[in-house]
């Protein structure tokens, strides 16, 4: 890693309160940090940055704005908590696929705890006892004891745990979930915040969110008694060609009452002509007047009344307020402050005292500092000195800003969180409505894999994103040639997630190599010769598993103006659920008990149960070539 | 002297446990449940009580669960598999439900129903007649061999006739113990899966036959077994269409209606209570420690409950209690506190833990308890 670990740091104030940083050791060109969660220290109120581009967490003075101290920990630390003895902290270490433990002082690394998937948000328990850690790619939260080390249990959360947050108060840990929970194409997406006794570490409630994907930060009022969640509202059940005239995504929150029967509300953040897309993260301010929110693809921060906020549930719960989910002239009332901030801003945090609100802007490489009486940034302390720009970081820039979006209303993350998909259909293009369904496609590993879209008529990623993407879907003027080039290289460069499904000895199981087998074979069961194109290795061939071709296997469907669907490539299939190009298929096995009846997907209809099961377990070990992970 | 305290101390704490695990099984003042109490179906399959203290119940028309004196009901258009409801069973660490059914398996978490099917996941087969969850595993047992789900993996494997000792893969229950998993297996015997060694042990009847037991105490009574439950000595119980078997590790016993206190050779299940098996027979309830013999039969004549008990020097006492379960055709047990649930063909039923008033408060003509009074006493 190029980070500088031992450094010399001075801070240099510039004009406008902007405070650099710089390395005054080391030729090397400066590593990006990509500050992405943020920590106030209890008793010197300083910060920890998580640093997902480094892997580093850092201690930040936020009165001098230097970095005191710095560690590197597992690949893209995702998110902190520490220890109620406060002699530890635990990071999780998304690429990693562990978590940290960490002297709380030194920031030195006490243990490590490994774990099968990724790890995203954490925990620990208010007695110290146990550690909470989602692990987004099972829909799992692994419970750790944290006397022995040892993992205790793996509970049922949503789909793709996110943040992980405990409500001491309520003897609560909140889950929120990237995505919703699995509902057919044609069904309303349900976003599920998993609840979780604290006491018995057992999941008591599920709350949905109908309408709602994409959770991310929750925050909660200091008694606990209302919780604040950052989402998105897709309406991927009309046709997307209406952006131009009126919505596609929306952006806001959900007010949830923790342990009382009272229903969530949901409330947008957006104006009619004006959205503030990827609502990130959300803190409360100490006395409970406001929260912040992060509109992390606005480069955002708006300042919510929640005074304000409880009104408006009232008058929702009253019936005063109709359609307030899709109300985009509400957050008029409780919206007080939109905060210009860095770019993408991901993490926020408020001092102790509340009187200063920390915004990490990950792809600024800096710490906006807001005075929360006044809503202004009041000095942006710089991370490290500047990387010089790089097209993989403008073209990320691209893909996680609003700003070229019809009234900035998504962002390519609105569709592709965290670089992936949202698991869901659309109706993308203007050819009638309901017609041509398609499953939006994972970004994560796309490299080689083209043709793009379903039908295979994109040659490249900058074709696809480039006037398609303004014709369908932005309706702007959208990037010049040069910047679709530099977006395309970016997402060329999204780094797959880790596997879980592969033994860490990288050797397949038995029953892995048994569908390996399967998916080789070239006669049926009971020797018959299969045809070459009905052989798996032949359509989906080579390091992608993919030949880039176009095939009929028989699931075009009677809105379905083609019948031909390009190859799907197998890099991490196990995350893309639901399969098919129109998303019918809820499992890989769907795939052949549902949607093969014809033996046209392959010959399938010779298969036991018991070698569908090796084939799944085989598809879902493939991961990316192993050069690529190096 | 310190050691002969702490034997007495490590005595009195064996006794108490034995006590509280393995009251004598004297069950009064029944209370029945029907389809006029609001279960979906009077034939209620299966029953388990939580550790949240709820009972939950499987009929063969949805699901149901007790809880604060109400019962409320699912069907597949909440989310069930199927209605037919064979089996549940409780994750002691996560506190979910699984339910077997016979259109697949259910994970009920937190008022979320997850399907589990042949179609849509490795599950062995649609109809599930056992279901366990031991260790952060899920095993179920189903029509076409037994499946075994990883829940920290996400991987599912199937155990049937091509890698496991099941020369019949109609699989009919499923329990586990410690470090071990066992199968009964309709027509194949009963295996036993060793978590460790991902190693299988079967146990089959060795003579073989149908409609005999050629050696008394051979082996395991016969290969259709419906059912198996292990008590808290590690005694492994099995139930047969043709009788009922014990195994300690070491040697096999073997009850037969006709040469024991068994009320019938057709056993539907078996269940573990402290050091007592309780048998759900066509025929009535039996429990036993090996030695004694408790039989609980509703007279069809005028519903009352007749209730006997033979110890093991062949003293013999009848009761008659004036409530019991509905119906003789018992399908499932279950204990919740000093509580026993049984369900029935034709109705769930409650029965309370006796008092020594149970003799006092029977019948005109029934007998007042003796033995068992004293062993409660001793152990108390």
């Amino acid at each position: 890693m190029r980070v500088q670990l031992k450094k010399s740091v001075s801070a240099l104030a510039l004009a406008c309160n902007l405070t650099w940083l710089s390395y005054t050791s080391g030729a090397e060109v400066p590593a990006r940090l990509g500050p992405s969660f943020l920590h106030v220290e209890s008793g010197s109120g300083k910060l920890l940055v998580l640093c997902e581009k480094s892997s580093t967490v850092a201690r930040v003075d936020p009165v001098s704005g230097r970095i005191e101290l710095e560690t590197m920990v597992g690949g893209s630390p995702f998110a902190l908590s520490p220890h109620p003895d406060g002699q530890r902290l635990y990071v999780s270490c998304r690429q990693g696929q562990e978590v940290v433990e960490l002297h709380a002082e030194t920031l030195e690394i006490l243990r490590r705890f490994p774990l099968r998937g990724d790890p995203t948000g954490i925990a620990v328990s208010a007695d110290g006892d146990r550690l909470y850690v989602g692990v987004h790619s099972l829909d799992q939260l692994a419970v750790i004891d944290l006397d022995s080390g040892d993992e205790i249990k793996r509970l049922a959360v949503g789909n793709g745990p996110e943040a992980v947050r405990l409500s001491a108060q309520q003897g609560r840990v909140y889950v929120t979930n990237l995505l919703s929970n699995r509902v057919p194409p044609d069904q309303p997406c349900r976003l599920e915040i998993t609840v979780i006794d604290d006491n018995t570490a057992r999941v008591v409630d599920r709350i949905e969110l109908v309408n709602a994907n994409i959770g991310r930060e929750i925050a909660f009022t200091s008694d606990g008694s209302l919780a604040i969640a950052a989402i998105s509202r897709p309406k991927n059940l009309i046709p997307m060609v209406q952006v131009a005239r009126g919505w596609v995504v929306t952006n806001g929150f959900a007010v949830l009452y923790p342990n009382t029967d009272s229903p969530p509300v949901q409330l947008l953040v957006d104006l009619p002509n004006r959205a503030y897309s990827d609502p990130h993260a959300v803190v409360m301010t100490p006395d409970d007047r406001k929260f912040y929110l992060a509109a992390a693809g606005a480069d955002m921060v708006l300042a919510v009344d929640l005074n304000e906020v409880r009104r408006v549930c009232e008058e929702v719960e009253a019936g005063k307020i109709v359609r307030h989910a899709d109300h985009l002239g509400l957050s008029r009332r409780y919206v007080t402050s939109r905060i210009p901030v860095g770019a993408n801003p991901r993490a926020l945090a408020v001092s102790h005292d509340g009187r200063l609100l920390f915004v990490a802007n990950r792809l600024g490489e800096s710490i906006s500092v807001i005075d929360t009486e006044t809503d202004q940034v009041v000095r942006t302390i710089v991370l490290g000195q500047p990387p010089p720009p790089d097209r993989i970081l403008l073209g990320e820039r691209f893909f996680h800003s609003a700003k070229r979006t019809f009234q900035n209303q998504f962002v390519c993350v609105s569709c592709h969180p965290d670089g992936g998909f949202d698991g869901l259909q659309y109706d993308l293009e203007p050819d009638g409505i309901g017609e041509n369904i398609l499953d939006n496609r994972n970004l994560r590993g796309v490299t080689d894999t083209e043709p793009f879209k379903w039908v295979g008529t994109n040659p490249d990623i900058a074709t696809q994103c480039g006037s398609r993407t303004a014709k369908w879907i932005v309706r702007t003027g959208w990037l010049n040639a040069t910047e679709v080039s530099a977006l395309a290289e970016y997402i060329h460069s999204i780094p797959p997630v880790e596997n879980p499904y592969q033994e860490p000895d990288g050797k397949l199981t038995p029953a892995q190599r048994r569908g390996k087998k399967l998916f080789e074979r070239t006669t049926t069961n009971d020797g018959q010769p299969i045809p070459k194109e009905k052989q798996c290795h032949f359509c989906h061939s080579g390091p992608r598993f993919t030949n880039h071709q176009r095939f009929d296997v028989g699931t075009q469907s009677p809105r379905d103006s083609k019948s031909e669907f390009d190859t799907a490539h197998l890099t991490n299939i196990f995350e893309s659920a639901p399969y098919l190009h129109d998303g019918r298929a809820a499992t890989l096995e769907e795939i052949w008990t549902k949607y093969n009846p014809d033996d046209k997907h392959g010959i399938s209809s010779d298969w036991t149960k018991r070698q569908l099961n090796d084939l799944v377990e085989y598809l879902k070990s493939i991961g990316p070539p192993k050069e690529e992970l190096q | 002297m310190f050691f002969l305290k702490r034997s007495i101390v490590i005595l009195l704490i064996v006794a108490t446990a034995a006590g509280v695990s393995a009251a004598p099984p004297y069950y009064d003042d029944w209370q029945t449940f029907s389809v006029d109490d609001g279960l979906p179906s009077n034939k209620a399959i299966c029953v388990i009580a939580t550790q949240k203290g709820d009972v939950w119940v499987g009929t063969e028309h949805g699901l149901a669960i007790y809880r604060n004196g109400e019962w409320t009901i699912y069907t597949r258009e909440d989310g069930l598999a199927h209605d037919a409801v064979l089996a549940l069973a409780e994750d002691s660490e996560t506190g979910d439900i699984w339910i077997a059914t016979m259109g697949g398996m259910n994970r009920y978490s937190a008022g979320r129903f997850d399907t589990y099917d042949q179609f849509n996941s490795g599950l062995a087969n649609n109809v599930v007649y056992g279901v366990v969850a031991h260790h952060g595993e899920i095993w179920a047992a189903t029509a076409a061999g037994t499946s075994r789900y990883e829940i920290a993996a996400d991987r599912w494997s199937i155990y049937d006739e091509t890698n496991a000792p099941m020369h019949e893969i109609w699989c009919y229950s499923v329990t586990g113990w410690k470090d071990k998993i066992y199968v009964a297996v309709w027509g194949g015997g009963l295996l036993e899966f060793q978590l460790e060694r991902e190693r299988w042990k079967h146990y089959r009847d060795p003579d073989g036959e149908m409609e005999i037991d050629l050696f008394r105490d051979d082996g395991l009574v016969h290969d259709v077994v419906s059912s198996v439950s292990v008590d808290n000595e590690d005694r492994v119980w099995v139930a047969t269409y043709f009788g009922l078997s014990s195994y300690d590790g070491r040697k096999w016993r073997n009850f037969l209606d006709h040469d024991s206190p068994l009320i019938s050779n057709f056993i539907n299940f078996v269940k573990t209570h402290g050091r007592f098996c309780w048998i759900g027979t066509d025929n009535g309830l039996n429990a036993t420690d090996r030695d004694n013999w408790w039989t609980y039969r509703v007279d069809p004549e005028n519903g009352k409950g007749q209730v006997t008990w033979l110890s093991q020097n062949d003293t013999e006492e009848h009761f008659t209690i004036e409530t019991i379960f509905p119906h003789n055709f018992i399908l499932g047990i279950c204990f919740q506190g000093d509580d026993i649930w049984v369900a029935t063909e034709k109705g769930l039923a409650r029965g309370r833990l006796s008092s020594t008033k149970y003799g006092e408060t029977t019948s005109p003509g029934s007998r007042k308890m003796t033995k068992m009074d004293i062993q409660l006493h001793s152990t108390e």
